[in-house]
């Protein structure tokens, strides 16, 4: 298991404690995701999310010191079998757009083809996740393929080959913070509380 | 010795549609990260015994 505060929020921590202002909103959404994969500093996404992220509540607690802890707390009940194996807190509980590759790719490639294109921006560029990579889109052809720019954000290239129908994860909200762990499986009916917090030592 | 200057956890609970209630403890955390773990490993290597 591993989470993980993203390269967006190690940013703006370090610029809050500068001075120079916090540039996230509240962090008070939380999603879900099914895909396997470690979570990274240079993630801006989900593995496999499921759905919009959802509110939940964020206040400030003692631990050891007085209000030295976010608490961020929020729960949901499964409608059917669920894997859950990631989650991320988004400062926005915006649906994220999800894709699929239509045909692998190489480790060398700087094009992707992609179903669902239409779900996507259509102003240029914009992030990607897929797998653990991060890609920039620089531009398209108006119908399925993406040029790009692999290993963005400080991810690493992807050094296998990509196989089709991979989920191809596009822009949501920012995302704070994320956690991958061993899968989490859920029957209809069972819900589950997740609580996040980050205690200042 | 290190120490963090923060420390997150993500714990879960699960309620079963039973009823029956399942304490997933923490099912997330940081703790001494690669980069962290390298630099103590370097460091504990360069003190004299």
């Amino acid at each position: 298991m591993q989470t993980i505060l993203t390269k967006k929020t190690r940013n703006s921590l370090a610029s809050a404690i500068a001075g120079s202002g916090y540039s996230l909103s509240v962090p008070r959404y939380l999603g879900w995701g099914t895909g396997s994969g470690t979570a990274q500093p240079s993630d801006v996404a989900l593995f496999s999310p499921v759905g919009s992220p959802i509110s939940g509540t964020v206040s400030v607690v003692t631990s050891n010191t007085v209000g030295d802890t976010f608490f961020f707390t929020t729960s949901f009940t499964a409608s059917g079998y669920i894997g859950i194996t990631n989650v991320g807190l988004f400062d926005s509980n915006s649906s994220p757009v999800v894709g699929s590759l239509s045909n692998q790719v190489l480790p060398t490639d700087t094009t992707i083809t992609v179903s669902g294109y239409n779900l996507f921006p259509n102003t240029f560029p914009f992030n990607v996740q897929i797998l653990s990579e991060v890609m920039t889109v620089t531009s398209g052809n108006g119908t399925n393929v993406y040029n790009v720019i692999r290993a963005a954000n400080g991810s690493s290239i992807v050094t296998t080959t990509i196989p089709s129908t991979t989920p191809v994860v596009g822009p949501t909200g920012n995302l704070f913070l994320k956690s991958s762990f061993s899968p989490i499986g859920l029957q209809a009916g069972d819900s589950i509380q997740f609580n996040v917090s980050i205690q200042f030592i | 010795m290190q120490h963090l200057p923060f420390e997150i956890k993500v714990n879960a609970v699960i309620t079963r549609a039973s009823g029956d209630r399942e304490d997933l403890g923490t099912i997330g955390s940081i703790t001494l990260g690669p980069e962290l773990a390298n630099d103590t490993d370097k460091k504990d290597e360069e003190q004299p015994s």
